[in-house]
């Protein structure tokens, strides 16, 4: 079975920003909240392979953009942006009380909206993982 | 409300693999598996393409009610 490159680099960009995001938040409750510099290059470094990644592909494989985007992937994409936008929202909500008690720093809750942005990435690489795209 | 399809039938009568109609259509083979198993509901386009695809009316493809 022939595989839909486009797709397919879709999909492992997506994981790859979820696991390292999700390598990053380990990596800060062990260090107690200490943040090694080069976190921020490893995060940046894996978003914009992800996406040049992408684009190689689109680029290289044309004839196969049209079943990589076909309508589901146009609607798990959409999807995967309000997922992302309510995940944002309770996040910021969350954050905003813990302000409010004292209980989180202001700095600290900015710091940790940038994980929260991993939404639509992460709702495509289940929606992949669960078959409904490749 | 469920659409019920008859998709799967129709394909292998037309001696075509998943992934061959979704060539013939531009969707992903993921696609025809999720709308044969009435996960995903295709576009009114999307439906039309099937039917033209396999030579079928695309009332005998999709339907409201459960195919006899």
């Amino acid at each position: 079975m022939a595989v839909n490159v486009v797709a397919r680099i879709r999909t492992l960009s997506n994981i790859a920003i979820v696991l390292v995001i999700a390598a990053f938040l380990f990596a800060i409750w062990l260090g107690e909240g200490r943040l090694s510099e080069q976190w921020v290059w490893i995060l940046g470094s894996v978003a914009v392979a992800g996406i040049v990644a992408q684009l190689l592909a689109s680029l290289i494989f044309r004839n196969q953009i049209a079943a990589a985007w076909d309508e589901q992937a146009q609607y798990l994409n959409r999807q995967s942006y309000v997922f992302g936008y309510w995940l944002v929202m309770a996040t910021f909500l969350t954050f905003f009380v813990l302000i409010q008690l004292g209980v989180m720093r202001p700095d600290a809750a900015f710091f940790f909206m940038g994980p929260a942005l991993i939404g639509p990435s992460a709702y495509m690489a289940f929606a992949a993982l669960r078959g409904r795209t490749d | 409300m469920t659409l019920h399809n008859t998709l799967a039938i129709h394909r292998k009568a037309a001696g075509l693999t998943q992934a061959q109609l979704a060539e013939r259509v531009s969707v992903s083979r993921k696609t025809i598996n999720t709308v044969e198993n009435a996960v995903f509901i295709p576009s009114t386009v999307l439906a039309l393409k099937l039917a033209q695809a396999l030579g079928q009316p695309v009332e005998v493809l999709f339907s409201l009610e459960p195919p006899t």
